[in-house]
């Protein structure tokens, strides 16, 4: 493997954690709900599944764990205020980002210089993993990565495929239609946030227990942002975040990988690719949209509370 | 299709012993705030029976409805199907148990296409859709009902007769043993209402039952065998049809006699107010794209615009009113030329609107207050200089709920919160003061009752009668006949004739509405 080779590889590997977290994203913004509390969640999976996997011995076990605790925790701090109380979708999220920093933060307070007994190889895909360059770069990875992938085809082809979701998509766009057809729209927008949430805690574990092995507080260092500005980069196509987080993921090495190679660039402004790349994101994609098509590809009733029996 | 519940207008269901009433609502009352919308209304559906539900605009009726699909839950009463005690906490357990409604304002999903619309919520969990599989189905069910709809069509891209048809199919397709309507024939045409006539009464024939909520009081007797009345929220009369006329339902819906709207000449003729010549508009191989229109509204006249919802009307209305800009093609109001302004420039220039999608006319999430004086807020009392006087709003929004029979509205309410037809009332008064150049109304007495349709009415004459122009979209031929100084057909985006008054006749118009006549 080359050094190119190595730095796309690693691009990968990066990529990994967006595309878990964007996942859950998508999942509330096709229902409705808008979650920019992202970041919290993943803090939250990343510590909890970085605790158990060290005392356990068991990363598995750890990526179980982050997984319920991040489902629980989205639908405490998230989903019970939104869905329930009706409160700000937006200030929620807020919240959630915070209370999941700092919380995690506390809980790994022992953690962060205590290695992991075990790591995870690389698993190598038969046949695939023998293609020059493209063997390499996307077929000798730990499984996170393949999981990720899969799991995003599977969402991609629920929400395209079935009519399970086209009432997911319906609740996202009109949920008191969707209600009027019969869909429990707050049962399904409380599992799906359920969902979205373990998602986003595995991103988190996959963070600490494979991309980098070790735990300290604010690791995701806004990486939660980062997948929130990916769904609106993929259009809200599932499909469209699998090559998203790549890109995502590139510029996100380009400050160790530049760093390693002694790159006249600093760092430091490497580093910041990803969240200007984001933010640039967030100003033009919608604004692109509209000028191509003349409507945004957002989910119509994104942020919206709805309340049943008003009309 | 495995479930039998979900099949397609599937086997007719077994009458459940005979005499039991198919719904029996007993003692509902349902109140908003202190208002009280129901106040402990006895509803009986019999087996089989086609049942009208009358009553003026805010009356009750869907509210009614409301409860008995699951859309809202009542404060009190009780619910039997089949003669079973049912609670229905959603529309969910309705459809479980087969009672199906089609909506006032349709609810369906507008970024959806038409097929993805009647599927939504019909398949199990899990089950395999594609696109094509989707349209071909849906292709099929809407050649079964006679209703002529593109299934790959987006449903905001459709006219409302058009959404009015998707809707009914999707119940329809739904195979409900309880069908509630909730004013279908609002904006269909004549031909589209006794397709529908017809397939209410093969439902009827397979022993289904068919709530018929409508203000078209000679379409009531024509399909119903039993009629309520609702009025304040209470139900004052069941009536078997053969007891009926227009006139007695009429008194008992409003409490007293109604005077008739007399279609007056036109006093003078005035200059054009509102013209358009050679307006092209989007792809024009689609059948509503406007290719070519010229049109003249004179102030001090009425001129009706007939024709098959979807030949052209929504557009012609949307471009003389600065909602949509042509492709090609000027538009003047008076002097100024207007054409690729947007609405704004129109409503500065007295060009009145009340759209078709009343989604378009309010805005839903705003107060009452706040959409009645919205066309007004860059003028005084309601702005000074460059503030927003809010001590006028109040005032001008109660005079003109006032001048729409709405008096008793909180004006503090969500404008999405109003029974339909109050919705129309509002926008229709709000439009009128606006529109003191030109009017442009697109079925304008859409889901008003008797009393509100001839209000109206006296309002589009007097404004004539003020020197402004109106331009009226209708699809009801009556009302054109009656106020219409001149009638522009409209098939498949052309002016197919303009007759004038004097030459009015029912066969020539129907004709040309089918791209036939001349
Ligand atoms: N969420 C709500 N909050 C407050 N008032 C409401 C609400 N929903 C309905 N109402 C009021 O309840 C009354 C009954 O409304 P409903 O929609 O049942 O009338 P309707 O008989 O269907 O009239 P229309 O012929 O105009 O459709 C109306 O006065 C309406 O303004
Ligand atoms: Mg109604």
């Amino acid at each position: 493997m080359n050094a190119t080779e190595a730095a796309l590889a690693l691009a990968v590997l990066s990529a990994a954690p967006l595309l878990y977290a964007a996942l859950g994203e998508l999942l509330h913004e096709k229902l409705g709900m808008f979650n920019a509390g992202i970041e919290g969640v993943m803090l939250m999976g990343g510590v909890i599944g970085y605790m158990v996997a060290v005392d356990s011995a068991n990363i598995l076990l750890g990526f179980a764990v982050a997984a319920i605790a991040a489902a629980a925790f989205n639908l405490l701090v998230y989903a019970f205020p939104v869905l329930v109380m009706r409160s700000s979708q937006i200030l929620v999220s807020f919240a959630l980002w915070f209370i999941g920093a700092g919380l995690s933060a506390q809980l790994g307070l022992n953690y962060v210089s205590r290695p992991l007994p075990e790591s995870i190889g690389n698993t190598s895909i038969p046949l695939l993993s023998r293609l020059p360059f493209l063997g390499n770069i996307f077929f000798r990875q730990p499984w996170p990565v393949y999981v990720a992938v899969a799991l995003t085809l599977v969402v991609a082809f629920v929400l395209k495929r079935t009519s399970h979701g086209l009432s997911m998509r319906a609740i996202g766009e009109d949920p008191a239609s969707a209600h009027a057809s019969g869909i429990p729209v707050r049962a399904w927008q409380t599992f799906y946030t359920g969902i979205g949430g373990a998602l986003m805690g595995i991103g988190g574990a996959t963070l600490t227990l494979v991309v980098t092995g070790t735990w300290t507080s604010q690791i995701t260092a806004g990486r939660g942002f980062v997948a929130f500005a990916l769904v609106i980069f993929a259009g809200w196509r599932a499909s469209g975040l699998i090559w998203g987080s790549f890109l995502f993921g590139l510029l996100l090495v380009l400050g160790p990988v530049g760093q390693a190679h002694g790159w006249s660039i600093p760092s430091s402004i490497l580093g910041m690719a990803p969240y200007i790349f984001t933010v640039a994101v967030l100003t033009f994609r919608t604004w692109l949209e509209l000028r191509r098509s003349g409507r945004t590809l957002a989910p119509a009733a994104l942020g919206l509370v709805f309340v049943r029996g008003q009309r | 299709m495995s479930n039998p519940e979900h099949h397609p207008a599937g086997a007719a269901p077994t009458p459940l012993g005979g005499s039991e009433p198919a719904l029996e609502m007993r003692g509902i009352v349902k109140r908003f705030g202190d208002y009280t919308a129901l106040d402990r209304v006895d509803f009986e559906l019999a087996q089989g029976e086609v049942h009208a539900l009358l009553g003026e605009n805010g009356a009750g009726k869907t509210t009614l409805m409301n409860v008995a699909t699951g859309i809202i839950d009542a404060d009190a009463g009780t619910i039997a199907v089949g003669g079973r005690e049912a609670r229905i906490r959603s529309p969910r357990d309705a459809t479980r148990l087969g009672i199906g409604m089609v909506h006032q304002h349709f609810r369906l999903v507008r970024n959806f296409t038409v097929a993805e619309n009647v599927h939504l919520g019909l398949g199990g969990v899990g089950r395999l859709v594609s696109r094509r599989e989707l349209e071909r189905r849906t292709a099929e069910w809407s050649e079964r009902f006679g209703f002529d709809v593109d299934p790959s069509a987006r449903v905001a891209e459709l006219s409302v007769g058009q959404l009015q048809r998707v809707a009914i199919m999707r119940a329809l397709v739904r195979g409900a043993n309880i069908l509630v309507l909730d004013e279908p024939t609002a904006v269909l045409t004549p031909q589209a209402a006794s397709q529908l006539f017809s397939i209410i009464r093969g439902m009827v024939a397979e022993g289904r039952t068919v709530v018929f909520i409508s203000h078209k009081l000679d379409e009531v007797i024509e399909i119903a065998d039993r009629i309520s009345v609702l009025r304040g929220g209470a139900r004052i009369a069941t009536l078997p049809k053969e007891e009926c006329t227009t006139v007695s339902l009429a008194r008992l819906m409003v409490g007293h006699e109604m005077k008739e709207v007399r279609p007056r000449p036109r006093e003078h003729q005035g200059d054009p107010l509102l013209v358009a010549q050679g307006l092209r508009t989007g792809e024009a191989d689609r059948r509503g794209a406007l290719k070519d229109v010229d049109v003249a509204v004179l102030g001090g006249e009425i001129l009706g615009v007939a024709g098959v919802s979807g030949n052209g009307q929504a557009e012609l209305a949307q471009v003389l009113t600065g909602m949509l800009k042509p492709a090609a093609g000027t538009v003047r109001v008076g002097d100024r030329e207007l054409g690729g302004a947007g609405a704004r420039a129109f409503g500065k220039a007295g060009v009145g609107h009340v759209p078709e999608d009343l989604r378009i006319g309010l805005s839903l999430e705003q107060t009452i207050e706040m959409n009645a004086v919205m066309k007004v807020v860059e003028q005084p009392p309601v702005r000074r200089g460059p503030f927003l006087v809010r001590s006028a709003i109040r005032p001008y929004a109660r005079e003109l709920l006032e001048r729409g029979g709405l008096a008793a509205l909180e004006v503090t309410r969500r404008a999405g919160t109003l029974s339909g037809g109050q919705a129309q009332r509002l926008v229709i008064q709000r439009e009128l003061r606006a529109g003191n150049r030109a009017l442009v109304a697109v079925h304008p007495s859409r889901g008003l009752d008797v009393a509100a349709t001839q209000a109206v009415h006296e309002a589009l004459l007097d404004a004539r009668s003020h020197g402004a122009g109106v331009l009226l979209v209708s699809e009801d031929l009556d009302e054109l006949f009656e106020l219409s100084d001149r009638i522009a057909v409209m098939y498949e985006g052309r002016i197919a004739a303009t007759l004038e008054r004097a030459a009015f006749d029912r066969e020539q118009v129907g004709l040309l509405m089918g791209g036939g006549g001349r």
